[in-house]
């Protein structure tokens, strides 16, 4: 089966991943300790540190999107009179509060957590969250999102080492007094005093466990064939990604990179027949992860890349640690911007589309979640501009409502055939 | 020279109409004009930096150019910001500043931005982000009104005129005295019986925008006094809150109706006109804490301190009954509706939801017979 998980390192993951989820519904669902619901651009960095468990917003809507669930609740919150046209990727968990789905809720549906937290990114986001705050009866810390000037193209060159030319130092110095001020919260919720000693730790792991995927996404880009499916490389970075700065973190991440190292030594291909390479833009396609496969035998073409991967190394990391809290603040103050926006994706897009001998790029585009669709006609057209076929999908990343498999799969086979076999 | 009340009225519905004109006129006879996108940018410290303010809106009819960068679901009235960029029709301006106000509007910075970059906007003036954030609490503030200042500088070495403290005093008495004439206007529209047609009143009110303050406050004030030519219908009195509305058609349909809106929970309309700046003794911090706390703003953060004004007049308007403008591609306005909706039950007063741009006229006509 095209979709069979072919590393250990994946199995791994997902094994921890039931764990956590087990240790969750322990500490949070039965015995009642207080634990956050954050945005996936909030820094969990803080709540590891204080002992808060977390559940991401996004995450928790691919596990509903995983289970099929997300229809019933988005059609519901349309009953309750939020029209349909809202966003959807970060209101689906709104949505799981505000419906009940009784037995069928996964695991119960979410406790009523000690604290929400977001940053304002785009507009709604205030809305969302104060609804969601209201519905639990729980308080909402938010962190603003200002607006940046300066706007370097090939910032992947500034992030690790000069990341305090990348943010501006006034709004360095603004998000990381608002960080200090989550801090306290979390020190009133949990009654333990917030350490930068610890906070220092736990960003240097943090970068060793990204130094193991920059080796990964190195290794990826030069063998001869993709030796890791986008499906499998997703899991295994993201598993880490929300563990990030755990020594399981760390060590998976490792594991992860001496297996992918020792699938290129052996010569693995996750197809061997591979003809041509594809690069996926956007977020996940959670309701059908299966779509990523579906063109290795009709057309050996092999989605080599995403953004979850490469975007650890080339975000995350931050080196010099003096003041931690400050590099810290730097990574969430451009966060979203970084990853959708012009200059920044169009231009990270297309260095990586070169280094990874990408013959075709599909793009989504989530129309019901606007902040990550806004900005895909500039990477589209820099993709083109850069010699590389693009094919457009619009589909909703957890709403699977609008999907039509045959329509999608023949739209694929259509940019196949006449434009990237055309420019092969 | 006293200006006749009619041809007030015709000076400002052209200006409403024709709303760069004005700019064109000022850039023309050397006076350095600066745009500005939206309600949040302080008009104060454009004019004391000795400069011409417009407002750079949506205007009516396709946009090609930008319609090859900018994804369909866009707000239109950035998309038609995008296209008079691109099309060279704001070469003459000074700069264009851009608030960090809506994220539409911080995105349409960063694609003009990327634009200029790629060399597809040759003719575009140079962008001033303004980062003005919008949750209430004293970092936030701190930290705007340290963006307000650097505004403030920026515009000062464009001009080369400095803003000064007695030249900001000078701007805010010039903004707050087309403000206490646009009260004039607005206290009028929601007397018993209306006075002013919806339709008119939202264009008078909108072309302060787009003219210099002290040319804009005398022809209102004398616009005011044309009142019995155009009394307003009879009908529902309206309040109209949701997207905000650059035009007027909404108004005329309304009017035509036989109902009249009269007031908008939105920049364009009512809460233009309030509340006046206190210079007081620190003229900065009044314009700073003016645009970020008391302007209408989707951002603004937490709900109670957006949401004030709205549940106020609900009382003191008295409206029959509460059109919400909710079009797509609204992702923002619509959040607050089902809570709304729940407010204006318990309060027995009736709802509209208008979600298409052009609503249909039957459905509003049936809507209004059932106000009685």
């Amino acid at each position: 089966m095209a979709n069979d998980k072919q590393l250990h390192c994946t199995a791994a993951a997902s094994e921890r991943q039931k764990t956590w989820f087990a240790e969750l519904r322990r500490d949070v669902f039965e015995q009642r300790q207080p634990y956050a619901i954050i945005n996936a651009d909030a820094p969990h960095d803080l709540f590891h540190v204080m002992g808060v468990p977390v559940v991401t917003n996004q995450w928790w809507s691919a596990m509903v999107a995983a289970k099929r669930l997300t229809h019933e609740y988005l059609d519901g919150l349309n009953a309750l009179g939020f029209d349909e046209s809202l966003c959807r990727y970060c209101s689906v968990g709104l949505a799981t509060t505000l419906i009940d789905l009784k037995e069928r809720a996964p695991w119960g549906g979410l406790p009523k957590p000690a604290m929400l937290c977001a940053r304002l990114t785009c507009d709604c986001m205030s809305r969302v969250f104060e609804e969601w705050a209201d519905a639990f009866g729980t308080e909402l810390f938010t962190l603003e999102a200002p607006g940046s000037s300066v706007l370097p193209p090939r910032w992947w060159e500034l992030s690790r080492h000069r990341w305090a030319e990348l943010s501006e130092p006034h709004r360095l110095e603004l998000m990381t007094a608002q960080l200090w001020a989550l801090a306290r919260r979390l020190e009133a919720i949990t009654g333990k005093p917030f350490s930068e000693d610890e906070l220092r730790a736990f960003l240097g792991r943090v970068n060793a466990q990204e130094e193991y995927f920059d080796e990964v996404r190195q290794l990826i880009a030069s063998a001869p064939k993709c030796p890791v499916r986008i499906n499998e490389q997703m899991s295994n970075t993201m598993a880490a990604q929300w563990h990030r700065g755990s020594e399981w973190a760390l060590s998976h991440a490792r594991a992860f990179r001496d297996e992918v190292a020792q699938r290129v030594r052996d010569g693995v291909s996750v197809y061997e027949g591979e003809r041509r390479r594809l690069i996926w833009i956007g977020a996940g396609l959670w309701h059908n992860t299966a779509f990523y496969t579906n063109f290795e035998q009709s057309h050996g073409a092999v989605f080599v890349w995403s953004m979850y991967l490469p975007f650890g190394p080339d975000w995350y990391i931050r080196y010099g640690l003096d003041d931690p809290m400050r590099a810290l603040a730097s990574r969430v103050v451009t966060m979203n911007e970084v990853l959708h926006n012009p200059p920044y994706a169009p231009e990270w897009i297309v260095e990586e589309a070169k280094r990874n001998r990408i013959d075709g790029a599909v793009l989504l585009m989530p129309k019901g979640s606007r902040p990550s669709a806004a900005g895909t006609i500039f990477i589209q057209r820099a993709l083109e501009a850069a010699g590389i076929p693009t094919h457009l999908l619009e589909a909703d990343m957890v709403d699977s409502r609008g999907w039509d498999d045959a329509r999608e799969h023949a739209a694929m086979v259509r940019f196949l055939d006449e434009r990237v076999e055309a420019s092969a | 020279m006293k200006v006749q009340p009619q041809e007030a009225v015709q000076v400002l519905t052209a200006a409403y109409a024709d709303r760069l004109g004005a700019a064109r006129v000022a850039a023309s006879s050397g006076c350095p004009v600066i745009g500005h996108v939206g309600n949040t940018v302080p008009v104060e410290l454009i004019v004391a930096a000795g400069a011409f303010a417009v407002q750079v809106t949506g205007a009516e009819g396709d946009t090609p150019l930008a319609d090859t960068w900018l994804e369909g679901f866009y707000d239109p009235d950035v998309r038609a910001i995008c296209e008079q960029a691109l099309r060279g029709e704001l070469r003459f301006m000074r700069a264009l500043v851009i608030p960090r106000s809506t994220e539409p509007h911080h995105k349409l910075y960063l694609s003009l931005r990327e634009l200029q970059r790629l060399g597809q906007a040759p003719q575009l003036p140079p962008l001033l982000l303004y980062d003005l954030p919008h949750t209430q609490d004293e970092a936030l503030r701190c930290y705007g009104h340290s963006r307000t200042q650097a505004l403030a500088d920026h515009l000062g070495e464009l001009t080369g005129q400095l803003v000064t403290e007695p030249g900001l005093r000078a701007a805010i008495h010039a903004t707050n005295t087309v403000r206490s004439v646009q009260q004039q206007l607005q206290l009028m529209r929601q007397s018993r019986p209306a006075h002013w047609r919806g339709e008119l009143a939202q264009m008078l009110n909108g072309a302060a925008r787009f003219l210099a303050p002290e040319r804009y406050a005398p022809l209102l004030a004398a616009a005011l006094m044309t009142l019995p030519a155009h009394a307003a219908p009879r009908g529902p009195r309206l309040l109209l809150k949701g997207v905000p509305l650059g035009h007027a058609g909404l108004h005329r349909l309304v009017d035509d109706a036989g109902a009249v809106i009269v007031a908008e929970d939105d920049p364009w309309g009512t809460r233009s006109a309030w509340p006046l700046l206190r210079a007081g003794s620190d003229p900065m911090a009044s314009v700073f804490q003016h645009y970020h706390a008391e302007v209408p703003c989707p951002r603004i953060h937490p709900r109670a301190a957006r949401e004030a004004w709205f549940l106020q007049a609900l009382g003191t308007v008295a409206p029959d009954g509460v059109l919400f403008h909710l079009p797509a591609p609204d992702d923002v306005h619509g959040w607050d509706y089902p809570r709304h909706r729940d407010e204006l039950a318990r309060r027995g007063i009736p709802h509209l939801v208008l979600r298409e741009p052009q609503p249909n006229p039957e459905m509003l006509r049936t809507w209004l017979r059932s106000l009685g």
